[in-house]
C-alpha cells in the first residue's frame, strides 16, 4: 500500500476548497475566514491556512492538502510543500489572465515539480471557452521544459472528472518514480 | 465610516485599530510588537510603526483558522485565544469580539494576567469602533 500527499494549488477561487470536499471520504478540515476585499475576488469566503482531505484508491491512501491561493499565505505554501509527491494546479478560465496563475504556482512549486507528479487543472472552461487551454499549455511548457505537464478541462463540483485529474497525477508520481529507481 | 471598503482600507477602522494599539504598547512593558487583522489576514493597523506586520497578520490568521478548525473538531465551543508560548517569548492571538478581526501580539517574555487583561482591554477597543452589520 502506498500513501500520496498531494496538494491543490492555484489562486484564489479558481475551485481548490470545492475540489478537495468532491474528492474527500472524510469530512474537510477548512479553515476558511470571512473574504474582507470582495472587490478583488467576489466569493463570502478564503482558505488561510489549508484544506484536508482523504481519499482511498484501493490500497492506497491519498492525503489531499489544498494551500490558500493569496501569496501572502506563502509560508503555508513552504510548510506543505515538503512533504508532497504532487501537484494539482486548478486556474478558472475566467480569471484574468490565467496563464499568469500558472506561471506564477508551477514556478512557486517547481521544486516540487521537478520531483513529483504535477497535473493543471483549468476550471470553468464552460463559461470562458477560448485558446486558454493552448496557452496554458505553452505556459506549462515553457516553466517546466523538462517534463510534459497534463492539462485538463475539470468541474471542480464533479467527483468523477476530479478522480479522473486525481489518478492522472498518481499515474505521473508512479512513472516518475519507475524511471528515478530504474536510472533514467 | 465608509460602507464598501474592506476594514484594512477603512479611515476610521484604521484609526481606531491604531489607537487601541498605541495604547496597548504604552501600558503593556513586554510588548514586542501588535498587530490588528482581518480573518482572512489583511494588516489593519500595527505597533511598532516601523517595518511591515503583514507577515505577522497573515501568519496569525492561519493561526487563529487552524485553532478555531481543532475546536470545531473537538466539539469544544468558539476559540476565545490562543497563546504560544517559546523559549525567549510568546505570541497571543485574541478575537476582536465576534467580529472578522482579531490582534495579535508578541511578547519578549510570557505573559501574566496584566499582560493578558491589556490585550483583551485593547480589542475590546477596536470591538467598539467595529461597524455593526
Amino acid at each position: 500500500m502506498a500513501e500520496y500527499v498531494i496538494l491543490f494549488a492555484g489562486p484564489m477561487g479558481a475551485g481548490k476548497t470545492t475540489a478537495i470536499r468532491s474528492l474527500s471520504e472524510i469530512e474537510v478540515v477548512s479553515t476558511e475566514a470571512v473574504n474582507s476585499d470582495r472587490s478583488a475576488v467576489d466569493k463570502p469566503t478564503t482558505t488561510v491556512a489549508l484544506d484536508y482531505g482523504e481519499i482511498d484508491l484501493d490500497p492506497d491512501k491519498v492525503r489531499l492538502y489544498g494551500v490558500p491561493g493569496q501569496a501572502r499565505f506563502d509560508f503555508m505554501w513552504e510548510i506543505l510543500r515538503e512533504r508532497a509527491m504532487g501537484l494539482i494546479v486548478l486556474v478558472n478560465a475566467d480569471a484574468p489572465e490565467p496563464e499568469r496563475h500558472v506561471h506564477e504556482q508551477l514556478a512557486a512549486f517547481a521544486e516540487l515539480a521537478s520531483r513529483g507528479g504535477v497535473v493543471v487543472g483549468v476550471t470553468r472552461y464552460d463559461v470562458q471557452r477560448t485558446d486558454i487551454g493552448d496557452r496554458i499549455v505553452a505556459t506549462a511548457r515553457a516553466v517546466l521544459p523538462d517534463r510534459v505537464t497534463p492539462v485538463f478541462a475539470v468541474d471542480a463540483r464533479d467527483q468523477e472528472q476530479m478522480r479522473t485529474l486525481l489518478l492522472s497525477l498518481i499515474a505521473d508520481i508512479e512513472t516518475r518514480q519507475a524511471l528515478a529507481e530504474a536510472g533514467a | 465610516m465608509n460602507a464598501g471598503l474592506p476594514p484594512h482600507r477603512d479611515p476610521a477602522i484604521v484609526s481606531a485599530a491604531g489607537a487601541a494599539l498605541a495604547g496597548l504598547a504604552a501600558a503593556c512593558r513586554p510588548l514586542r510588537a501588535a498587530v490588528v487583522l482581518t480573518d482572512d489576514g489583511f494588516e489593519i493597523a500595527r505597533v511598532p510603526q516601523a517595518g511591515s506586520g503583514q507577515r505577522l497578520a497573515s501568519m496569525a490568521s492561519a493561526l487563529q483558522a487552524l485553532a478555531d478548525a481543532v475546536v470545531r473538531e473537538l466539539r469544544i465551543g468558539t476559540t476565545d485565544h490562543l497563546q504560544l508560548l517559546a523559549s525567549e517569548g510568546a505570541v497571543v492571538v485574541r478575537r476582536v469580539g465576534a467580529h472578522p478581526c482579531a490582534l495579535v501580539a508578541v511578547f519578549d517574555e510570557r505573559p501574566g494576567a496584566d499582560e493578558l487583561g491589556d490585550l483583551e482591554a485593547a480589542a475590546a477597543r477596536v470591538a467598539l469602533a467595529w461597524p455593526d452589520v
